[in-house]
């Protein structure tokens, strides 16, 4: 956010200056395009000043011109047309040659003095040469000199006053950017509810604009996801719910089924109580996976000794693990503490255990190994579970969290599992602010990593 | 023949329920509606009712708590699955215990056997009739309890705890031996029946004028019935 709003403060702002240099420039180089036209009005009125001096002359000679020239506080000189000296005052500088001086000149450096020479023709029609000592020395202004006359104070004002509506403008924009940015992040981390809130405010001003479009546009965007994804959720539990009297049923006609029945028949009717068996459970899993969903039970967490809940866990996998000629091993390094949800954490946790011992080779170990670990600084809790099983390919390693998601090569009978059970515990990790992540071994297997955030036992 | 009634609003299920039932003993009438179901279970004594939470008329809930207030009748309760929220409700009013739909035939058969070991079975003990403890005298007999003198409602579960804690008196008795022995069936991690039947006998006791932490529980282990030091064994 940093960034963007100092890249539109900067190019504003140059933006601004430009506009205010460049437009100074051309205004000045309008009025005053060269020393030409400052010439021309400068010589009109020397013209002016010559032919009032001439006349003077005529009539009182260089008394008279000398008195004029007091009058109008003015160092002249008067000579022919021919270039002779007329009305030469002391403090005048003598040119060596007065014959050339009938061009007009700008001002003629002579012995440390600037002249400038007019030729005027008197009412009488001689012609005489109106001499004028200037003090000063025009010389070429140029563009810069004029830059800096009109600069001051203008372009500090400037520079103020755009940066300050340049910094109001940016924050006009910023502001619904920052709201939007974080209602979409909300939204992103599984708050469906998470919707931009325009300030009262703001709304006379800017109610047809496309800030207040957009995030109507964005809340409305959010409102479908809520129904779509609230429906599908719906719709699952509901499903579930529903399939659960047809199973009541099913069950109860099965046991008298099982009553009645001959040697023969009890055989394919245990193989229909096992399938009843697993509907049964694969919807207390479906369940399970919606309703976690829908909690807040953030709100409820208390702190958990994973070392108490994992041994809560063992005995039972101990028994399925048996069945295949496996052993389940536990190992804690120092007490192990997270903030959480005790069920949650236990389904998650016996998921993970039941799915290794699922995987792994007849007559291995499932190892399960509870530690501190320090990731980027921060005290984190990682709970790991390894099997000997064939391991995960590659490519799969995030898709098997996915809800029914099977590794294509174990769709073999004896692993069993509808491929929900390790989408439960990856909510449920979720859900605790934690990560899973499952890793090969070498030598085969697979192996789960759960990582929690540590609580320290001051509790 | 105990006398059993069902209430529940799918008629088939119950068709086939008070077929299976009758070939192990059990007498079934069967109920679809709440209002029905309710003025049913008031008119005659039953051996154990079977609740459906979700009835058309009076809902499930509103039943048991009529039929608690008028009597100490074992009630079973049928849940839907995977609401937690109707199991804690349910045994907080005062089901005796409760099994998630679709159940098992054969585990639904365990629990209310559980349930009505109490009720009829009475003889061919060797231990005494009357346990006396703490001002609790416990008739084994006459399946009554008598605080100070004062006679105390039992439900059957509830019976059946309260003895299993007088039996040993100042002894901690585990969650798995009550579960066994009191629900009849194995105690589950995240099994909040017990705690429940054991608040409400709590409740009741105190009502009568016992203290508070007679029935003591103690985190991750079990039960306790409190005795004071100068107690005899």
């Amino acid at each position: 956010m940093r960034g963007l709003f100092f890249k539109i403060f900067i190019i504003l702002w140059i933006a601004q200056s430009l506009i205010f240099v460049i437009s100074t420039a051309l205004i000045v180089r309008r009025h005053f395009e060269g020393p030409e036209q400052m010439f021309d009005v400068i010589n009109s009125s020397l013209m002016q000043d010559g032919r009032s001096a001439v006349a003077a002359y005529e009539k009182g000679g260089c008394a008279a011109f000398g008195i004029w020239g007091v009058q109008h506080e003015r160092t002249v000189a008067l000579a022919s047309g021919a270039g002779e000296r007329l009305c030469w005052p002391q403090s005048m500088a003598t040119p060596a040659d007065l014959s050339h001086l009938e061009q007009r000149e700008v001002g003629h450096p002579v012995a440390g003095q600037y002249l400038w020479t007019v030729p005027v023709t008197a009412e009488s029609g001689k012609r005489y040469t109106y001499v004028l000592r200037r003090p000063y020395i025009p010389r070429r202004r140029s563009i810069f000199d004029d830059l800096l006359h009109f600069s001051f104070p203008q372009l500090p004002v400037a520079i103020v006053v755009g940066g300050l509506t340049t910094f109001a403008l940016v924050l006009l924009f910023t502001r619904p950017v920052a709201q939007l940015r974080s209602a979409a992040r909300s939204l992103a981390k599984g708050n469906l509810n998470a919707r931009v809130h325009p300030r009262e405010a703001d709304s006379p001003l800017f109610k047809g604009d496309a800030f207040a479009a957009l995030m109507r546009d964005f809340n409305h965007m959010a409102e479908r996801l809520e129904q779509l994804v609230g429906a599908q959720k719906l719709l699952l539990r509901d499903v579930s719910h529903e399939l659960r009297s047809p199973l009541a049923r099913l069950s109860v006609a099965l046991e008298l089924a099982r009553e009645d029945a001959g040697k023969p028949m009890r055989a394919h009717l245990d193989r229909i109580e096992r399938e009843a068996d697993r509907l049964n459970q694969l919807i207390g899993q479906l369940l399970t996976l919606s309703s976690m969903e829908a909690l807040d039970r953030q709100r409820h967490f208390v702190p958990i000794s994973l070392n108490q809940l994992v041994e809560k866990i063992v005995p039972d996998a101990e028994y399925e693990a048996r069945q295949r000629d496996c052993t389940v091993v536990f190992r804690a390094e120092g007490e192990c503490l997270v903030a959480g949800n005790e069920e949650l954490l236990y389904r998650a946790i016996e998921n993970i255990i039941r799915n290794a011992i699922r995987f792994t080779e007849s007559g291995t170990e499932v190892e399960v190994v509870l530690r501190h670990v320090n990731e980027n600084d921060a005290a984190k809790i990682e709970l790991e579970v390894g099997d000997h099983g064939p391991g995960i390919p590659e490519g799969e390693r995030e898709a098997i969290f996915r809800p029914f998601y099977r590794v294509d090569d174990a769709r073999s009978p004896h692993t069993g599992g509808f491929g929900v059970g390790l989408a439960i515990a990856e909510r449920a990790v979720r859900l605790h602010g934690g990560e899973l992540s499952v890793t090969n071994r070498e030598g085969g297997g697979a192996t789960m990593r759960m990582r929690f955030d540590a609580v320290s036992s001051a509790a | 023949m105990d006398e059993i009634l069902l209430i529940d609003d799918d008629t088939e299920l119950c068709a086939m329920l008070t077929d299976y039932l009758s070939r192990f003993g059990f007498h079934v009438t069967a109920a679809h509606r709440g209002d029905t179901g309710l003025k049913m279970a008031l008119e005659r004594p039953y051996a154990l009712v079977l609740l459906d939470v979700m009835l058309p008329g009076i809902d499930g809930f509103e039943v048991l708590r009529k039929i608690r207030a008028a009597s100490v009748m074992s009630v079973l309760l049928l849940t839907a699955r995977g609401e937690d929220v109707d199991r804690i409700v349910g045994l907080e009013i005062g089901a005796d215990d409760y099994l998630p739909k679709p159940f098992n035939p054969r585990e639904l058969l365990a629990r209310m056997r559980a349930i009505l070991r109490r009720s009829g079975a009475g003889g061919g003990r060797q231990e005494p009739g009357v346990l006396r403890t703490e001002g609790l005298e416990l008739n084994r007999g006459s399946r009554t309890v008598l605080q100070n003198g004062e006679k105390v409602e039992l439900t059957d579960v509830e019976f059946a705890l309260l003895e299993a804690l007088m039996r040993s008196p100042g002894k901690v008795v585990s969650r798995e031996e009550i579960s066994e022995e009191v629900l009849g069936r194995k105690f589950h991690p995240f099994d909040r029946s017990l705690d429940m039947h054991v608040s409400r006998l709590r409740r009741k006791l105190s009502e009568k004028g016992a203290a508070e932490d007679l029935v003591k529980t103690i985190r991750g282990a079990g039960y306790q019935l409190a005795v004071s030091l100068d107690a005899t064994e």
